[in-house]
């Protein structure tokens, strides 16, 4: 339950995916700070829907594994890359300490003050850009992240704020297995390298 | 740096005209350099300078990168030549930002999309 500062403390620990390159999965079971804060510092410079470009880096997390394989497939698509490579990795973290914003449902966007359809806007217009870049600005200034509905399905996504000034976060690497992705979603080449 | 260093970095080219489909003019644009500048260096006539050879090493690792995120070399000379990814601003392609000396930004767009966004 959200206190009066409209956080939700992290209570038990749970399980947050991520879908990435294997090379990327073995740093992070190398050094799983030095591919945060790396990964921090690349989300920063491109930015995305709750990190202003140039501002601020989000690293974006979902709670259920097929969620971080939509959302990637989407980041890919929007560069201009359809479909994943043959190989990839999820990366599974463990969030033990923290606190969030849960704007999930009605409620917590009220609490906020942010309307849901912009949260989960397939492709925001600038209106909607700017207002969860406001939400992000805000809760990142008192807490660790934010539980939000995914664009992309019915499920969450969890963008974290590990590096902001008095994180309470506490962030665990869990374990990382590659998989090719999913039915569907693997590209299509007519050449091998 | 030994003539074999400076042989294998140059191979770079080669796979940047055979398997990407580039041309060599623009692969001597996205060095820095002109065409024939570049067939000197093939033919061991004169050897690049450290910008240059800076770039063949940025040139490696984009190659090294888009290996492992497309599944064949017609889908990354795809995205090369004709998309235009919001990364890099949404109105040019890799192939144009590389041109215009920026290598870098191609790479740090490649290397964000590893990471897994």
């Amino acid at each position: 339950m959200a206190s009066e500062s409209g956080l939700t403390q992290v209570g038990s620990p749970f399980d947050l995916f991520r879908v990435l390159d294997p090379v990327y999965l073995d740093q992070a079971r190398l050094s799983f700070k030095k591919y945060v804060t790396e990964t921090l510092a690349a989300n920063a410079s491109h930015g995305g829907r709750f990190s202003p470009r140039g501002e601020f880096g989000a690293l974006y997390t979902s709670l259920e594994e097929e969620t971080a394989w939509a959302e990637v497939l989407h980041r890919f698509e929007v560069e201009g890359i359809e479909g994943l490579p043959p190989e990839m990795a999820v990366l599974r973290m463990s969030a033990q300490a923290g606190q969030y914003a849960d704007v999930v449902d009605a409620a917590g966007c009220q609490e906020w003050e942010v309307s849901l359809s912009d949260l989960v806007a397939d492709k925001p217009d600038a209106a909607q850009q700017h207002a969860c870049w406001q939400l992000a600005r805000a809760v990142r200034t008192v807490g660790d992240g934010l539980q939000c509905p995914s664009a992309r399905d019915q499920h969450t996504n969890m963008p974290l704020y590990p590096d902001r000034p008095n994180s309470e976060l506490s962030l665990v690497f869990v374990a990382g297995v590659k998989k090719a992705p999913p039915p569907g979603f693997a590209q299509r080449s007519q050449e091998q390298w | 740096m030994t003539t074999s260093a400076i042989g294998s970095q140059l191979e770079i080219l080669d796979e940047m005209h055979d398997r990407l489909g580039l041309g060599w003019a623009d692969v001597a644009a996205i060095v820095g350099v002109n065409e024939s500048t570049v067939f000197r260096w093939k033919s061991r006539d004169s050897d690049p300078r450290p910008m240059a050879r800076t770039r063949l090493i940025q040139l490696q690792e984009m190659m090294a990168l888009l290996q492992r995120l497309f599944a064949g070399p017609d889908l990354a000379r795809t995205w090369l030549k004709e998309k235009k990814p919001r990364g890099l601003g949404g109105s040019d392609t890799p192939l144009a930002v590389m041109k215009a000396g920026r290598i870098d930004r191609v790479l740090m767009l490649l290397h964000t999309l590893a990471r897994g966004g």
